[in-house]
C-alpha cells in the first residue's frame, strides 16, 4: 500500500513540460504511442542505500529499492526501456571483493535493456570485464572504442534496436577518452575515436537506414567542463538525428532535461541523474503518426556568410 | 568583412510515408527515498554477498568526533587523507617525504561520518588499489604541478601550502620554506597520478620508487595507530590551500 502512494505522489511532483499542448484526444483514439525511458548512470556499486550516518545522501539509493519502483512502473506501462550509462562499478567494497559480479547479476534481474561502458568499468582490466559478462543478460553498447585485438573484441555491440509494436527505438553508446583517465594497463589496447563523429554516423544509420522513430545516445563523456574537453553539451550542439542523450560521468544532478538545438536546428534532449542510483530518471515519449516534417515547422537556423 | 545573418524557418519534406514522430515528452525523477520498501528477490540475491562482506568490512578502525566533508580547494576530509598518507609514507619508505597531494576525483565519498569508522567506510572513501610512489622531483616541475592543481580548483595536500588566483598557484611553501625552483624535493604520490592520471602529466616520465603499500593501506594503518593511542579523528581546514578569487 505504501508503494502505491509513493508512485502517485512523485508523479504529481514531477515536472510536466508543455502539458498544455498535449494531444489527449489523439492518444485516446489510439493514434499515439507511448514509450517510457528509464535510466541510471554512475551507479558506482552502490548496492545498498547510503547508510543513515549523517552523510549527504543518507538513506538514498539501493538496488532492491529501485527494483520496487521498476516493478510498479512496469505494471502501469506497456513499453518500458531501462538503460544505464556506465560506471556501474567502483565505489563500495562489493566491487573490491566480488569484481562486479553482483552489480551485473542485479541489473539482469531488474531487466536492464542495455548499458554503455564508463571509465571505471575498465578498473579490473579488460579480462576482468569479460569475466563478468556472463552475469549480464543485457548488451553493452559503444561505437567509439575500437576493441579489435583485445579480449573485448566481438563482445560489445555498437547499437541495439528495440521494437515496441510499430515503434522502433535505436540505442547506441559513446565513451570518454581513456588516456590520462584510466591506467594504461587497465584499458590495454582499446583505442578511442572521436565520439561526436561516431555518434552522428551511428544516429544517421539508425534514423535513415534502420528507420528508427527515436534515437537515444548513452554517453559517458560527461555533461560539460570548464576546460576544453568534449562533452554532452558539445555533442548536443553538433549532433544530428539524436533525440535524447542520456549522460553520465560528471555525476550531474539535472532537475529536468536540458533542451538544445542540434546542428540541424532540431531539438535534442540531454538528461543525467547524478550518481549512485539516488534517482531513477524517467522520460515518457509520446508519438503521433504523421508525415515526417510536414506538420513540424523547423526551428530557426542561423546562417552566416 | 560584414557578416550577414538570416533566420530561415526550415520545413523539411523528407518522405511521403507516415512515420511516428515524438511530439511530446514528460519528465520526472524517481528519488529513491529511505521509505521505499525492498524487493525481496533482489534482497535474496544480495544477502550471501552481504553476509560475508559485512564480516570483513564492519571492523571499526577509529572514531571520529565530527562529520568530515569533501570540498575544494581544501577540505577537512582531504586534509585527513593527505596527512595520513604523508605520515605513513615516511614510515613505509623509512625516508623523509616533503609533501603529498591528492586529486579531488580520488576522494570517493562526499562525507566521512561521525562516530565509528569501519573498514568498509575507508574502502568507499578510497576504493582504488593505487600504490604509493616515492619520487624525487625538482622545483621547476613542482611549480608546474602546483599550477596544475590550482587550475583544477585546488587539490588536497599535506606538507605544503599554496594560494590560488586566476587558476595559478602562488605563495607555495613546502615544509614551511618557499618553493625553490633549483632544489629537489621528495614527494609521495598515488601511482595513478604519477603515471599521468587525471592528466597530471608532468610526473609521468620521472623515476619513481613504488612502495608495496596503497594509499588505502596508509589510511587504514594511520587510523589504526590513532585508535591504538586512544586518539579520535580530528581534522580541520587550516588554510593550507586558499583560493583568492
Ligand atoms: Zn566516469
Amino acid at each position: 500500500m505504501k508503494r502505491k502512494t509513493f508512485i502517485q505522489k512523485s508523479f504529481t511532483a514531477g515536472a510536466l513540460l508543455a502539458a498544455s499542448s498535449f494531444p489527449y484526444e489523439a492518444f485516446a483514439k489510439g493514434d499515439m504511442r507511448k514509450i517510457t525511458i528509464l535510466h541510471t548512470n554512475d551507479q558506482h556499486s552502490r548496492i545498498e542505500p547510503f547508510p543513515m550516518d549523517g552523510g549527504k545522501f543518507q538513506g538514498l539509493g539501493g538496488f532492491a529499492q529501485r527494483a520496487v519502483l521498476l516493478n510498479e512502473i512496469r505494471k502501469q506501462e506497456k513499453n518500458v526501456l531501462l538503460l544505464d550509462v556506465g560506471d556501474i562499478w567502483q565505489g563500495t567494497p562489493y566491487f573490491n571483493k566480488y569484481g562486479g559480479e553482483l552489480e551485473f547479476k542485479l541489473m539482469s534481474e531488474m531487466k536492464y535493456d542495455a548499458s554503455t561502458i564508463g571509465n571505471h568499468d575498465f578498473d579490473v582490466g579488460l579480462d576482468g570485464f569479460v569475466k563478468q559478462l556472463p552475469h549480464a543478460s543485457f548488451p553493452f553498447l559503444n561505437c567509439n572504442y575500437d576493441f579489435a585485438d583485445t579480449p573485448m573484441e566481438g563482445k560489445i555491440q555498437t547499437h541495439k534496436i528495440f521494437k515496441y509494436d510499430d515503434i522502433k527505438v535505436g540505442v547506441f553508446g559513446i565513451g570518454i577518452e581513456l588516456q590520462g583517465l584510466v591506467p594504461k594497463e587497465s584499458f590495454g589496447g582499446v583505442r578511442y575515436n572521436d565520439p561526436i563523429a561516431n555518434a552522428n554516423k551511428m544516429a544517421k544509420h539508425l534514423k535513415y537506414e534502420q528507420d528508427c522513430d527515436l534515437v537515444i545516445c548513452l554517453s559517458h563523456i560527461g555533461y560539460k567542463y570548464d576546460e576544453k574537453k568534449v562533452s554532452d553539451m558539445d555533442l548536443a550542439y553538433q549532433s544530428k538525428n539524436i533525440d535524447l542523450i542520456l549522460g553520465g560521468h560528471t555525476h550531474t544532478f539535472f532537475t529536468k532535461p536540458e533542451e538544445f538545438a542540434n546542428a540541424d536546428g532540431a531539438k535534442v534532449l540531454v538528461n543525467q541523474v547524478g550518481w549512485a542510483g539516488i534517482y531513477l530518471g524517467r522520460l515518457d515519449f509520446y508519438f503521433e503518426k504523421k508525415r515526417k516534417g510536414i506538420l513540424m515547422p523547423g526551428t530557426p537556423q542561423l546562417i552566416s556568410k | 568583412m560584414k557578416n550577414i545573418f538570416f533566420f530561415l524557418f526550415l520545413i523539411t519534406v523528407s518522405s511521403c510515408t507516415k512515420h511516428y514522430v515524438a511530439t511530446e515528452y514528460k519528465f520526472k525523477e524517481e528519488r529513491l527515498n529511505p521509505n521505499l520498501p525492498s524487493d525481496e528477490t533482489i534482497v535474496k540475491i544480495i544477502q550471501p554477498y552481504k553476509d560475508s562482506l559485512d564480516k570483513e568490512m564492519n571492523v571499526v578502525l577509529a572514531v571520529s568526533d565530527t562529520i568530515l566533508t569533501k570540498s575544494i580547494p581544501e577540505s577537512d576530509l582531504g586534509n585527513l587523507m593527505c596527512d595520513l598518507v604523508l605520515k605513513k609514507s615516511k614510515d613505509y619508505c623509512n625516508c623523509q617525504v616533503d609533501f603529498t597531494f591528492l586529486n579531488n576525483g580520488g576522494i570517493r565519498l562526499p562525507n566521512f561520518p561521525k562516530g565509528n569508522i569501519t573498514l568498509g567506510k575507508v574502502v568507499e572513501l578510497m576504493p582504488f588499489e593505487n600504490l604509493i610512489d616515492i619520487m624525487t622531483v625538482n622545483g621547476k616541475t613542482l611549480d608546474t604541478l602546483f599550477n596544475y592543481m590550482a587550475a583544477k580548483g585546488g587539490w588536497q595536500i599535506s606538507g605544503a601550502r599554496y594560494k590560488i588566483k586566476n587558476e595559478k598557484a602562488f605563495d607555495v611553501f613546502i615544509q614551511g620554506q618557499a618553493l625553490d625552483l633549483n632544489k629537489n624535493y621528495t614527494i609521495a604520490v598515488s601511482d595513478y597520478l604519477a603515471q599521468g592520471g587525471d592528466n597530471c602529466t608532468m610526473l609521468s616520465y620521472l623515476p619513481k620508487t613504488i612502495l608495496k603499500k596503497s594509499l588505502r593501506d596508509a589510511i587504514i594503518d594511520g587510523l589504526k595507530e590513532m585508535n591504538a593511542k586512544g586518539e579520535h579523528i580530528k581534522s580541520v581546514i587550516d588554510g593550507r590551500v586558499q583560493k583568492l578569487d
